[in-house]
């Protein structure tokens, strides 16, 4: 079996002392080419774990230990932080305005790799075209990228640092309907072409039904429910994630 | 795979805070480009007057040109003053000392309160609550007495380049003052900043402080300050033109737009010209920098909407 790259381990999450758990009892195993589902309605605990496995947020007990390490102590350019990103929710938010799509992606190659300003760019019109973006669109700013186009900005930023693990945190949900599945086509060819585990956190069990092949369904920061994704859609035991799959309107999932 | 092209360009900025956002009918609001053409336009009026009419006049601000207190005419525009000498050159060389103040206030208000604001925002609680604390007591005492104790500590220095006797001493006690107001808006601005995600995936990243300062703080940073930095040459000049009436500022026989107000207020009635005159020069620069704060503030509202 190939070694393990993220390994929570019977983790609670809290946002301060005195505050009940965000998120507890989360264990999860994520190898290469792995894809991960996490799913749950909102306030259920997904997006904290989110921030957990990428180091935002460390547990307050148990541990989040990426190629066996753990998060803690890990300083800004420690080799380690390569190997987990986040892609983010809201893409309005998550990329620096003052900044064109080219050199969103450029300065992470020039911090992790100090290529050259001039190289930098240019590999990060690869980078960019790897996700969709050529020509002149790339030396816009965010302000003149439509939603998906700068979802695939804040993609590349991520691509940028060779992960292996991508953490995408409801990355279709603030997009338009037409442009929901190109990202996730793109995601998918992403983790074919590079051979990336995915860690897909989303409240729509149609888009985790797409692209994962295992998911944990989480309620009031618990795991529920977990298992093969198909399976676990199709003959779900637990009366919560029954309750998702009936809420999902004309769904093939809602009839099974 | 295609690419789409944009449909509507998507905000780029956040909204001004609320105590800086224009009401929806005012002129800059409603056509902040224009708003913005008269404000420079007039500003630029009056700087170029500030450099060219001392140069080009035939009288200097401190001989005597004519009788005392002679009214406007083609001779003397402004009149002349208690002394007999010319309001019309005074005022504009006043004015060039006011605002080469002016400069030198603003740029090191703004400097030193960014950078205290910015590194509150990125700092420990204790560092932060040390600096803002700090900042509280400045923002809360009253100001003048402030500038009034620090303006008399540096009393000793004279003329420095451009700068007559009491210029510098007068710089230096305001943006002893004035920086902790950049203080809190930055500080503000940054802590909401660091709440966006692009900050939170510069830390994924692995980015040092400094990067992130640089690049993707201060850079969003930029408009708000600029705009406050504006409504602040505003506030400065009234504050510079103030100082005369406390015994600081630049000392007589140099001209300054306050001392001339000051030394007219005794002829008031008879003489209006000599406070009158330099009065209606600083008003109209108070309505550029407010045209150009006010569209400034308007086009960042405008782009977040």
């Amino acid at each position: 079996m190939s070694e393990v790259l993220l390994e929570v381990v019977d983790a609670e999450f809290r946002y301060a002392r005195g505050l009940p758990p965000a998120a507890t009892g989360i264990n999860l195993q994520v190898r290469p080419g792995d894809s991960v589902g996490i799913v749950g309605e909102s306030g259920s605990g997904k997006t904290t774990v989110g921030r957990g496995l990428v180091g935002s947020l460390f547990p307050s007990s148990g541990s989040v230990l990426v190629q066996g390490r753990g998060w803690k102590g890990v300083r800004r350019r420690d080799p380690v932080r390569r190997i987990v990103q986040m892609v983010f929710q809201d893409p309005y938010a998550s990329l620096n305005p003052m900044l064109s799509a080219q050199a969103t992606v450029a300065e992470v190659i020039r911090v992790w790799d100090g290529a050259k300003p001039s190289v930098a760019a240019s590999r990060a019109e690869q980078v960019l075209a790897e996700v969709g973006l050529t020509g002149e669109v790339i030396r816009r700013r965010p302000a003149l990228l439509s939603g998906g186009q700068r979802q695939r900005v804040g993609i590349a930023r991520a691509l940028a640092c060779e992960p292996q693990v991508l953490v995408a945190d409801e990355p279709t949900s603030a997009l338009d309907v037409s442009v929901q599945a190109n990202v996730l086509n793109l995601l998918l060819d992403l983790k074919a072409s590079r051979g990336l585990a995915l860690v897909l956190i989303s409240h729509d069990l149609s888009v985790v039904d797409y692209l994962t092949d295992r998911a944990l369904v989480m309620l009031n920061g618990e795991v529920v429910e977990h298992g093969d994704t198909h399976t676990l859609l199709q003959n779900p035991s637990h009366e919560y994630t029954k309750t998702l799959i009936s809420s999902i309107p004309g769904s093939s999932l809602a009839n099974a | 795979m295609t690419t789409t092209t944009p449909k509507t360009p998507a905000p780029a900025l956040r909204p001004s805070p609320h105590w800086l956002r224009l009401p929806r009918w005012s002129f800059a609001q409603r056509r902040p480009r224009s708003a913005l053409a008269l404000g420079l336009g007039l500003l630029a009026l009056i700087v170029l007057a500030t450099i060219f009419v001392p140069m080009l006049s035939p009288y200097t601000a401190t001989a005597i040109s004519g009788k005392p207190l002679m009214p406007p005419s083609p001779q003397h525009l402004f009149g002349t003053d208690t002394a007999g000498r010319d309001v019309f050159v005074r005022t504009w060389l006043g004015g060039r000392n006011d605002l080469m103040m002016v400069v030198l206030v603003v740029l090191g208000s703004s400097i030193i309160g960014t950078m205290v604001g910015v590194v509150a925002s990125m700092s420990s609680q204790i560092t932060d609550s040390v600096l803002m604390r700090l900042t509280d007591a400045l923002i809360s005492f009253p100001g003048m007495i402030i500038v009034m104790a620090i303006a008399l500590v540096f009393s000793g220095i004279g003329e420095v380049g451009p700068f007559p006797r009491g210029a510098l001493p007068a710089v230096i006690a305001i943006i002893a003052i004035n920086w902790a107001s950049y203080t809190r808006l930055v500080r503000g601005e940054a802590l909401s900043l660091r709440s966006r995600d692009f900050i939170t995936a510069a830390t994924l990243l692995g980015y040092s402080k400094t990067r992130i300062i640089v690049r993707h703080l201060l850079p969003n940073l930029a408009t708000t300050v600029v705009a406050y930095m504006v409504v602040d040459a505003i506030v400065a000049v009234v504050t510079i033109a103030g100082m005369p009436f406390i015994g600081a500022g630049i000392q007589p026989p140099a001209p300054e737009w306050g001392s001339l107000m000051l030394a007219g207020s005794t002829v008031l009635y008879s003489a209006w010209w000599v406070t009158v005159m330099p009065g209606l020069v600083v008003t109209v620069y108070g309505i550029a920098l407010s045209l150009i704060a006010d569209s400034l503030l308007a086009e960042v509202d405008g782009g977040a909407r």
